[in-house]
């Protein structure tokens, strides 16, 4: 039965992935058929049930710990996949590290440089690694955004100007990849009911705005993107490159009233 | 096991550390405030508010949090105490945003610097961070350098 499954004997890297949206996308390219390695910092028992429920699911599954902010707990993340699977197919980059927020004024530079690096430093290196783990195969890549990349949020700069710089190097990536067979594309969401997003000042507003006013006429869960993002990873989505997808229910059609 | 064993058990951990390391990483802790809130380290006091005392605004709680990580090498998560807290409560952690009973139990365990008199019902979730001393961003670090060995 297995072997029907769109992503089967395929192997799978989510950064982020103990709870949220990553999670979310885990469990979904499990779902598809795909082996799926778990990242997470902080939250060991939440990985370790994600690994569980993968399992469960007949899929092969380990979580590893890095904070992928740092280059040298990246590289050792990638160093893990290497040696638990020699080759990886599809990688997800979902993990972020907020240091910084606020008006624009009261921005320092250090925070500052570590929000922006922990989004396109990241991603750089990540897909630069998983582009060798992905030589001669149908390699994809996906990276998460959000609707900040484009349109003001309050208190968003630092996080909007690293989405920013991850939708365009999505762009590079997919023409200096495309030729060895890996697709990159990125998925940008308006607000999703996460820990994360509650933990914003103004979630109650986001929330309200989803359902009064957007056309889905609810705010977004992580399943909503988790699913786009399996469709992405298949090989039905072969001629989809170096987009930036929203996916939003409509949101962004209506936010900026 | 159950979570409020678990939150015990962060409880424990936090004082274990704090047993040997309270003095140096109350210091430091001090002096990260001071920088972040631009003001003299010796008007920050082991209870001082900070945002009722010391003028914080929620903000500055992120570069205090980054500046914490970058002293210490931890990964403090963003809204660690929450979810510290949150953890298997039947009830949820809040409703309508006003804390339930089991996550006002667990803040008491896992935040002896607050007054009892402070963690009572009605306590809504953003009122949280107004609760904040320097002492809950020492227990805070002493949390992730245990959780680190």
């Amino acid at each position: 039965m297995s072997t029907a499954l769109p992503l089967h004997g395929r192997t799978a890297l989510v950064t982020g992935s103990s709870r949220g949206i990553g999670r979310a996308i885990a469990l979904k390219l499990g779902a598809l058929g795909a082996d799926v390695a778990v990242n997470y910092v902080t939250r060991e028992t939440d990985a370790n049930s994600a690994v569980a429920a993968l399992t469960s699911q007949g899929r092969r599954s380990f979580a590893a710990r890095a904070n992928v902010s740092k280059p040298d707990e990246l590289a050792s993340l990638f160093d893990r996949v290497a040696s638990e699977w020699g080759a990886l197919d599809i990688y997800i980059n979902n993990a972020i590290d907020v240091a910084s927020f606020g008006p624009v004024m009261r921005l320092r530079a250090e925070p500052w440089r570590h929000t922006i690096d922990s989004h396109v430093t990241t991603f750089l290196l990540a897909s630069q690694r998983a582009a060798k783990l992905m030589k001669d195969r149908k390699g994809v890549i996906i990276a998460l955004s959000s609707l900040g990349s484009q349109n003001y949020v309050p208190g968003y700069a630092p996080i909007g100007v690293g989405k920013a710089a991850i939708e365009a190097l999505t762009r590079y990536l997919a023409m200096e990849l495309g030729h060895s067979g890996i697709r990159v594309n990125t998925v940008s969401g308006g607000p999703i009911e996460t820990d994360s997003l509650r933990a914003f000042s103004t979630y109650q507003q986001m929330k309200d705005a989803s359902e009064k006013l957007s056309p889905g006429r609810r705010i977004g869960q992580p399943d909503d993107i988790a699913d786009v993002v399996g469709f992405l990873c298949t090989d039905e989505a072969r001629w989809i490159m170096g987009q930036t997808l929203i996916v939003d229910g409509g949101f962004s059609l209506v936010s900026g009233h | 096991m159950s979570d409020t064993a678990q939150v015990q058990q962060i409880r424990h951990k936090v004082d274990d550390v704090l047993k040997t390391r309270h003095e140096d990483l109350t210091k430091t802790v001090r002096a990260c405030i001071a920088d972040v809130l631009a003001i003299d380290p010796g008007k920050v006091g082991a209870n001082s508010s900070l945002i009722a005392d010391l003028g914080a605004e929620s903000l500055d709680f992120l570069d205090l949090v980054f500046r914490l990580e970058t002293e210490y090498g931890v990964k403090i998560p963003r809204d660690g105490i929450r979810l510290a807290a949150q953890d298997g409560l039947a009830d949820g952690f809040e409703k309508g945003g006003v804390l339930t009973p089991d996550a006002l139990e667990r803040l008491r365990i896992l935040m002896p610097e607050i007054p009892a008199a402070k963690l009572q019902a009605g306590l809504r979730t953003h009122q949280i961070p107004e609760l904040f001393t320097t002492e809950t961003f020492v227990r805070l670090v002493a949390w992730r350098l245990a959780e680190a060995n």
